[in-house]
């Protein structure tokens, strides 16, 4: 919380007792119910007529549906109840900018994908309706797991089922996936078609894609950033303004297939993200070596896979040195994804030698973060000094 | 010095940089440049007015919001309802006078304030009924139970489980 700020009391009321009789203009009430959360938004569109005009315009430009999924409640109640009061009321389809969706099971849960399946039509009859989007976030859960008996057929992708035939012109961000496993249903030739039908996109996620994506050379000429495996990035870089990476799956995943392509972007490629895998430093050497141009780089070290568990002091990272030699531009390290299972009681000034013997094979670092979440800053005279640091 | 006029006919001398902090009469100012004439404000009482004098007063000399900067600054706004100490102590008034100053604060453009009514009327909001928020906007019910019934089916999903 700022300096100078106080908590709000929610149980402070600064009501008259009496009524009072001045009626607000719809766009105060709109700078108001800004606010506010989705689920009072909710409560506030049963108001009055005026109210709700105003605060459905406002819960239904952002959309986010979560649908927990248990035992007892098997079915994605809120994507049915979301799509029908769509599909209902055509006249607030053009107010939608956001939509995001997503389904979760609990792990171990049992589910049942013929519920899952089921909502799948609605949600594109109800997607299709909003021309105006600007964001779509659709992330299945695990209905991808499971081939469904009750829908024979030649077998699609749950996500292409629901993006078949969509058209967003003015979609910026897309993310699209649900969990996966081996031997899933893969993605065919849809989820193509439909980025080519995107002009605008700029942000692009795809979680559980692995292999093929042929786009033709015009397709997504804006596309700033991908988050997805290094087999689809290197299908989609080539060619693109990106200049934001990230990476899922297993380190082992970035080959000398995959890695020179990344390269081939219109624009240098300036952050890479590897939280999201347990990197070896020998990744990190060939991405030193392919992408040079890097300038934030976010990993998660494994270092309990590579180096001896006893050693879990951070003296072990002094081992990089050899592999930041080889950046040339790289200006932030940030190793906060990276597990540690204890600190050591002097790992403040064992951060302090890092920075300066890390600074001396790397001259461009300027911001190094640590797996104790310690941030340490060079200064303009030279000097590493810790901005922020994180009480364990 | 600049003189206002309120809807009740009361003047106030105020300085420059003081009443500056309202868009709209800095605009006023700048169209008419130096004048002696008063500004006429016949959407203010007198005693709004002095309200919304002592907040420019108090956040005299802080930098005006930028129209470039307002995305941004909106995105903070939708994620914060905090109120700084002293502004919360200013807005602690009955409910008739916070309503008349965020009427007040959108005729005059002096979003600051526009921001902290909206953000204290939205708190009063949080944790109400439909029926308590009836009340305190002072407003009729005016959907059937049926329909009443039909929206909040329709606008289940977003409800807290």
């Amino acid at each position: 919380m700022p300096r100078g700020t106080l908590p709000v009391d929610r149980n402070t009321s600064y009501i008259s007792a009496t009524p009072i009789d001045i009626a607000l203009p719809n766009e105060t009430l709109a700078a108001i119910f800004e606010q506010l959360a989705p689920s009072t938004l909710a409560n506030i569109s049963f108001v009055s007529t005026q109210f709700r005009a105003v605060a459905e315009r406002l819960l239904y430009t952002n959309i986010h549906v979560a649908d927990v999924l248990t035992s007892t409640s098997p079915s994605p109640r809120r994507t049915f109840q979301c799509c029908s009061s769509i599909l209902r009321r055509p006249h607030l389809a053009e107010t939608v900018k956001k939509f995001h969706l997503r389904w979760q099971v609990r792990p171990n849960e049992p589910f049942d994908s013929e519920l899952l399946e089921l909502a799948l039509p609605l949600l594109r009859d109800a997607l299709r309706t909003l021309t105006q989007l600007e964001s779509l976030e659709l992330y299945l859960g695990p209905i991808n797991l499971r081939a469904s008996q009750a829908f024979p057929g030649p077998s699609i992708h749950p996500i292409e089922r629901v993006i078949d035939g969509l058209q967003f012109p003015s979609l910026h961000n897309c993310s699209l996936g649900a969990e996966w496993a081996k031997g899933v249903q893969p993605y065919g030739d849809i989820l193509a078609a439909f980025l080519i039908s995107l002009p605008r996109l700029r942000h692009l996620r795809l979680s559980d894609h692995h292999g093929v994506l042929h786009l033709p050379p015009e397709a997504l000429p804006s596309l700033s950033s991908f988050r997805g495996s290094p087999d689809s990035a290197a299908y989609l870089l080539p060619g693109r303004p990106v200049h934001t990476l990230s990476l899922v799956g297993q380190d082992s995943d970035v080959n000398r297939t995959n890695l020179p392509r990344l390269t081939h972007t219109t624009v240098p490629l300036r952050s890479l993200d590897l939280s999201a895998m347990s990197v070896r430093p020998i990744l990190l050497q060939n991405i030193a070596s392919f992408i040079p141009t890097i300038e934030v780089l976010k990993v998660r070290l494994a270092l309990r896979h590579t180096l001896h568990y006893a050693m879990s002091g951070i003296r072990i990272l002094a081992g990089l040195s050899s592999v930041l030699n080889a950046f040339t531009r790289l200006v932030h390290l940030d190793l906060s994804p990276t597990f540690v299972d204890s600190l050591s009681h002097n790992h403040l000034a064992e951060e302090a030698a890092l920075c300066t013997e890390w600074s001396r094979a790397c001259g461009s670092l300027r911001q190094i973060s640590f797996p104790s979440k310690n941030d340490w800053v060079l200064n303009s005279l030279g000097q590493w000094g810790l901005v922020s640091e994180t009480h364990w | 010095m600049v003189l206002l006029v309120t809807s009740d006919n009361e003047q106030f001398t105020t300085e420059r940089e003081i009443v500056e902090r309202s868009v709209l009469i800095k605009n006023m100012l700048e169209d008419v440049g130096e004048t002696d004439q008063p500004i006429p404000l016949p959407n203010v009482s007198s005693s709004v007015l002095k309200k919304v004098l002592e907040y420019c007063e108090h956040h005299r000399g802080e930098p005006l919001p930028s129209a470039d900067s307002d995305q941004s600054q909106d995105e903070t706004r939708k994620r914060s309802t905090d109120i700084s100490e002293w502004d919360q102590k200013f807005i602690n008034v009955d409910q008739e006078m916070l309503f008349e100053i965020i009427l007040a604060a959108n005729y005059l453009d002096i979003k600051s304030l526009l921001d902290v009514g909206c953000k204290t009327v939205a708190n009063m909001i949080k944790g109400k009924t439909p029926e308590e928020i009836r009340k305190l906007f002072n407003i009729v019910n005016d959907f059937t139970p049926e329909e009443e019934a039909q929206i909040k089916k329709e606008n289940e999903w977003a409800e807290d489980r």
